[in-house]
């Protein structure tokens, strides 16, 4: 028994340290290195070809090949947000404590331990807080116990044991404590940053379970269904504006969103300028290229079609298909092989791969209109048209997400850059001026500070 | 002649002054020649200028702000490093800093007059206010990393140095070291955090998520991490010298890693290929 709650609290102690979340957040960063190295999201097929027999056995065991929606990657996080919460939680208290909790100035006189004696004057004093930018000066008599008599001049260092009554037997008075702080507010700095992480991971979780990612596409006058969603989108015009250099300068679709038939929002879409409609993000994703594509059966109208770049049209039960494999709007073929010598449609050719009873008979190009003839059929492509293709996303995480990033970025300035200090003068009863300087971060830059501010005042006074 | 060719002409003058203010720097360190110190220091800022002068150049001729492809973020880059040096020595008065991050400016320019120098349109993805402020972040971070790592490598070497007047002088005590050094890396550090959260708002205008585990995002997730455990450590466990200086090292590798190595061999969002 004792030795299950000595397991449990070894554990709960591990799960609520800050050294723990470091060590995985450690461990995410170098397997993180592993999606980045081996590409991510193909089918199995391809690792099996590309990598050695172990190396596959390896990608395939540990999932390497999808490793940010591992299940090892996916316990790491949790554990991770486990951890940022416990520690949120613990630390909570300690920290409003030193923000708002007033000093306790006698048990923080008796733990100073390296007093410096300086020279200069009592009237000095109130400069040297001044230049260090230090407000709310507390001024205070301290005394000690008479039966103890402790020297507090002589031996500051010692952990006296300090009678907290500022109303007391004037024999009993060791000195007089000038004291003051300032950015208290750090204190909170790198607890906003857990809380921050937190907040991310848990949003970023939540909208990838809840939300999702649609692509639809089509061409000019299309109606596309959006799953998912009760929505549909007409495409009433798609236009790729091209610079002189023919590089493109903006996709842009002219678009209807539709709610169950009924007009909900209408506008352009372009890279960069998606439309939030509807709780959904509809995005200007990709374009390519669609032709007509018209089948003759023994010279008779047989089917018809739209076919997109990369689609296979197929027909009379599957005995002929064929296969829109690129398109070349600006045909031209050089030393370096069939290119395009501009992206308009001034001399489309289409290299297609042509099927007859399940195998492949020709493999060639063709322009538009002419004839592509087998047996008894003849395909003939014509009026190359770009297609557009949106992403429609709905990630409900996404304003936690980006809530946390502001609380991270807030944790993360007021933890670097919001230095809490504290500032001891203590005048004991023999008129020796004592300092005691205390910076959470940088003693070093902050015993110069101090230094500069005795030396000013000096001046001053001079 | 045209703006994009007086920013080619300056910009090339810009990294040979880079290279004699590094070979300035080297002498004035290992001769103790405070002459070499101080001509380093001139040079290296006529070189800080036509620097400036060739982007401005640039800007104007390409009627945009140059940070939308290697070659314009690495001489961007290694301008934020020179501007961060020339401010540092200004303020801190320690000139022995130059021998260490001088250095570091001209392998960034020579990286960058390595790179395409052709300006191109920009491609819509591309054409984005957000693609701006995350691009202007991330050179005043990178170059916070980079003098950190400077002052790191300095705070390593000091003990190899004899305690001479000439080191007293020019060199600051290893606990100011060790300060300075954190100070760039909480500089870099919360920049770097306005780095991937702007980059994430402009991902999701331009692809529809802010965080697709990009080889780009994740390695800035990466160096990250290495500067949070960094700060982590110094903050509440109490590392100081050495282990921090090899740490802020190791983050300034990351960061060229992730500049460099992931645009170079890593496809991805930002690979610009």
């Amino acid at each position: 028994m004792e030795k299950n709650n000595k397991r449990i609290s070894g554990v709960w102690e591990l799960l609520t340290s800050m050294k723990f979340g470091m060590m995985l957040l450690f461990i995410i960063a170098v397997l993180s290195v592993l999606g980045t190295v081996i590409p991510q999201e193909y089918q199995l097929q391809y690792y099996e070809a590309s990598y050695s027999k172990f190396s596959f056995e390896l990608i395939k065991a540990f999932s390497l090949h999808k490793v940010f929606t591992s299940w090892w990657f996916i316990t790491l996080i949790v554990i991770l947000c486990i951890n940022l919460l416990l520690c949120s939680i613990r630390r909570i208290g300690s920290i409003f404590d030193k923000i708002f909790k007033k000093p306790d100035l006698y048990k923080e006189f008796s733990k100073i331990k390296s007093w410096e004696e300086v020279n200069v004057e009592n009237s000095d004093i109130t400069i040297v807080f001044k230049t260090l930018n230090f407000k709310n000066v507390i001024e205070t008599d301290i005394s000690i116990d008479a039966e103890t008599s402790l020297d507090i001049s002589e031996e500051a260092n010692s952990q006296a044991d300090l009678v907290r009554d500022e109303i007391s037997d004037s024999k009993s008075i060791v000195g007089r404590l000038y004291f003051s702080d300032k950015g208290k507010i750090g204190h909170i700095g790198s607890w906003l940053t857990h809380l921050g992480i937190l907040i991310i991971a848990i949003f970023f979780t939540f909208g990838k379970i809840k939300g999702f990612d649609e692509y639809v596409f089509g061409v000019p006058g299309d109606t596309l269904d959006v799953d998912n969603t009760d929505l549909s989108i007409y495409i009433e015009d798609f236009e790729v504006k091209f610079r002189e250099d023919f590089s493109v300068e903006q996709y842009i679709s002219d678009v209807v969103v539709l709610k169950n038939g009924e007009i909900e929002d209408a506008g352009k879409i372009s890279v960069n300028h998606p439309m939030r409609t509807n709780n959904v993000n509809i995005y200007q994703n990709s374009t390519g290229w669609a032709l007509d594509a018209i089948l003759y059966k023994n010279e008779e109208e047989y089917a018809k079609q739209l076919v997109y770049e990369g689609d296979l049209f197929v027909e009379d039960n599957q005995k002929i298909a064929i296969q829109f494999t690129r398109f070349y709007p600006d045909f031209d073929h050089d030393s370096e092989g069939m290119t395009s010598k501009t992206p308009l449609p001034n001399h489309p050719v289409m290299i297609y791969a042509l099927f007859y009873d399940g195998y492949r008979v020709d493999m060639n190009l063709a322009h538009m209109g002419t004839p592509i003839e087998y047996e008894e059929y003849k395909f003939v492509f014509e009026e190359p048209q770009r297609y557009t293709m949106f992403q429609v996303a709905h990630d409900p995480g996404k304003t936690g997400a980006f809530i946390g990033g502001s609380i991270l970025t807030l944790g993360i300035f007021l933890a670097m850059f919001v230095n809490p200090k504290k500032l001891f003068i203590f005048i004991d009863n023999e008129d020796k001026i004592k300092i005691y300087g205390k910076s959470h971060k940088s003693n070093v830059v902050y015993q110069e500070e101090i230094l500069a501010a005795l030396e000013k005042a000096g001046r001053e006074e001079e | 002649m045209d703006l994009i060719q007086i920013e080619s002409t300056l910009f090339y003058i810009a990294l040979v002054l880079y290279l004699i203010s590094t070979v300035l720097y080297f002498v004035f360190f290992v001769n103790k020649n405070e002459n070499s110190g101080y001509y380093g220091n001139k040079v290296l800022k006529v070189a800080f200028v036509l620097h400036t002068l060739a982007l401005i150049s640039r800007s104007i001729g390409a009627n945009r702000l140059p940070l939308s492809n290697q070659y314009e973020f690495a001489t961007s880059f290694a301008w934020a490093i020179a501007l961060f040096y020339v401010i540092s020595e200004r303020k801190l008065k320690f000139r022995a800093l130059g021998t260490f991050v001088v250095p570091i400016i001209f392998l960034i320019i020579g990286y960058a007059a390595m790179q395409n120098k052709d300006v191109r349109p920009l491609m819509p993805a591309l054409q984005s206010y957000w693609l701006l402020i995350h691009v202007i972040i991330a050179i005043f971070s990178y170059g916070a990393f980079a003098i950190s790592a400077g002052i790191s490598i300095m705070y390593l070497s000091k003990d190899k140095f004899a305690n001479d007047e000439f080191v007293k002088k020019h060199i600051p005590s290893s606990d100011k070291l060790d300060v300075l050094s954190y100070r760039f890396v909480a500089i870099g550090f919360l920049l770097l955090t306005l780095v991937i959260i702007t980059g994430a708002i402009w991902a999701e205008f331009a692809w529809g998520r802010y965080w697709n585990w990009d080889p780009k995002e994740t390695w800035a997730l990466i160096t990250w991490i290495i500067y949070a455990i960094y700060l982590h450590l110094r903050v509440s466990r109490g590392w100081r010298g050495k282990r921090t200086a090899i740490f802020s090292i190791i983050g300034f590798a990351c960061v060229l890693f992730t500049y460099v190595g992931v645009n170079t061999w890593l496809p991805g969002f930002h690979s610009y290929k």
